[in-house]
């Protein structure tokens, strides 16, 4: 069952959206704000989902009193320095040798015994558990999938696949941008769906671009043979160098060829633009480092823009833009303040 | 102006083949701060002692009260744990989630201490009222779904569960804690963990759907 097939009940048991309502886990909230926006009809049951997790609380509530809490604290912190004042002396009387070599045999068997009970328990409880992973902006990611393929993500992307995958097929859901190493399994195809796009593959390498709220999908392919279906059932097979490019708007699902250099550039690292306007770099920039940009209104942000940086502070970035343009900058924190330039020359 | 333009080009084009390689900032994640956190406790760091104590206290305090309702009791068993904790500092495993850690020392500590001293502790909770549930709204929500009576019908279904139960679910929807350390916590298997929340939510589920209007009870 995917998330689109649940109803109330099924939202008010899944591990991952219950941690969206209690934790405020960043990278939960992303995923499922961008779900309602492609799921809109789900809204409803979600929001009372979540309306009646968080209204569930103890119906006995108690708290220690700051005295009470204030005296605890000073007894335990009493406590530790005093014991750390006696490790001390220990240390210095002289070390018995064989007692710190056996407790560090008895950590490390504590360590590898929880480390085990950890992995063997999740599949054999759970027939298939579903795993979720994000990278936030200003951060990339490579995840290898259980049957050996490799995914590298770009800031602001999800990934969600099931452990272990089923028999017969391989499928994945996945938002924002990512570069596919398939594992090549003729007999059980590898699937992901991206919002309003469908990508198969046998066994390829391919770049995946589905970010939520831009207009148009893309999947460039370098390697092998991948067959792209939109929700309307318009199919096209990629070769490589093809690119299949969808418009959200329109509908359509048209080819072209890429330019792989420039389509790959972020998998290594660069940072590229190539003719492009100021915010369009200022959106790219904000993935990138993970920051926010704020501008000042007035701010001229004419003219095109390109270049090319490898492992390149932000800060190096913006000068290099601004030197030639009408802004300034002020980076504090992770906000990034664009204003006017005051000409003193 | 564009002469210049093209000089910022080259300038930058030439950067490119420099060997140092980009290291994207990582952001700080939760899990990611609790096991640091945990580390830098278990090397002694006073700092981290007291910033866990001053985050966990309050709601310990509050999840022992569950089980009974001798608030000295409760005290010393939360002192006794940082007490033990700080006493095997060194030899303590590692952990991504410091809530659940507690919880479960916690949990232990008193379930053992209860069956030995109930003698002792006049103020005790009969066990079926151990972990009563309260629903209520939600200050921050406006466009509320669930209405007063619902809301009742709910609570009132919810406290009909056997405490095991409530508790499963008040570890799950209030703590957020997940299915994993829920059934280790309470010492049950992952499947019976999820299989107490599914039997509480079943009826709760048909409840509040909203095209289900049999609201019979």
């Amino acid at each position: 069952m995917t998330y689109k097939d649940y109803e109330i009940e099924d939202f008010l048991q899944d591990d991952f959206f219950v941690s969206w309502v209690t934790n405020k886990d960043p990278y939960a909230d992303q995923f499922w704000s961008s779900w309602l926006e492609v799921n809109p009809d789900k809204r409803a049951d979600v929001q009372m989902a979540r309306e009646l997790i968080s209204n569930v609380g103890y119906g006995r509530k108690s708290q220690l009193s700051s005295e009470d809490r204030e005296n605890q604290l000073d007894k335990i912190l009493h406590y530790h320095d005093s014991s750390k004042m006696k490790k001390h002396i220990r240390r210095w009387i002289g070390v018995r040798w064989y007692k710190v070599a056996a407790s560090v045999v008895l950590v490390s068997c504590v360590l590898f015994y929880m480390g085990r009970t950890d992995t063997r328990e999740a599949p054999q409880e759970v027939a298939q558990v579903w795993k979720v992973i994000h990278t936030n902006y200003g951060q990339k990611k490579i995840v290898h999938l259980p049957d050996g393929t490799k995914v590298v993500m770009n800031s602001g992307s999800t990934i969600k696949y099931p452990v272990p995958f089923s028999t017969e097929r391989r499928g994945v859901e996945f938002s924002g941008e990512g570069f596919f190493e398939v594992t090549r399994q003729p007999e059980r195809p590898f699937v992901i769906q991206s919002s309003s796009l469908k990508t198969s593959v046998l066994g390829t390498s391919f770049n995946i671009r589905a970010f939520v709220g831009e207009q148009s999908l893309s999947v460039s392919v370098v390697t092998g043979k991948v067959k792209v279906e939109t929700e309307k059932g318009d199919m096209a097979t990629l070769l490589p160098d093809d690119r299949g490019i969808y418009d959200t708007s329109s509908g359509s699902l048209s080819r072209e060829v890429f330019d792989k250099t420039k389509t790959l550039a972020w998998t290594e690292g660069i940072l590229l633009f190539e003719n492009e306007e100021l915010p369009e770099i200022f959106r790219q920039l904000e993935k990138w480092y993970g920051v926010q940009f704020a501008i000042e209104s007035g701010v001229n942000l004419s003219g095109k823009y390109s270049g090319q940086y490898k492992g390149k502070s932000l800060e190096l970035v913006l000068e290099g833009l601004s030197y030639t343009s009408k802004f300034n900058f002020s980076i504090n924190n992770q906000t990034v303040k664009i204003y006017e330039k005051t000409t003193i020359d | 102006m564009h002469s210049s333009d093209l000089n910022h080009l080259n300038r930058h084009s030439r950067v490119t083949h420099s060997r140092v390689a980009y290291e994207p900032p990582l952001p700080e994640d939760r899990r990611h701060d609790d096991a640091q956190l945990w580390e830098r406790f278990k090397t002694g760091d006073k700092a981290a002692l007291t910033h866990i104590y001053k985050t966990y206290a309050d709601v310990l305090f509050n999840y022992g009260c569950q089980f009974t309702a001798c608030h000295e009791l409760i005290k010393d068993a939360i002192q006794d744990l940082f007490i033990d904790l700080i006493n095997h500092q060194e030899s303590l495993g590692g952990t991504n989630s410091i809530k659940y850690y507690l919880f479960k020392c916690l949990r232990n500590r008193l379930v053992r201490t209860l069956t030995k001293s109930s003698k002792f502790c006049e103020a005790t909770i009969e066990q079926q009222a151990q972990f009563t549930i309260s629903v209520t709204p939600e200050l921050i929500l406006i466009n509320r779904q669930i209405d007063e009576q619902k809301r009742n019908l709910i609570r009132k279904k919810l406290n009909d569960l056997p405490p095991l139960q409530r508790e499963a679910l008040l570890l799950f929807y209030y703590e957020g804690l997940s299915y994993d350390q829920i059934s280790n916590i309470l010492g049950i298997k992952v499947k019976s963990a999820r299989a107490l929340i599914y039997r509480s939510l079943h009826t709760m589920g048909k409840l509040i759907a909203p095209h289900k209007t049999g609201l019979q009870e």
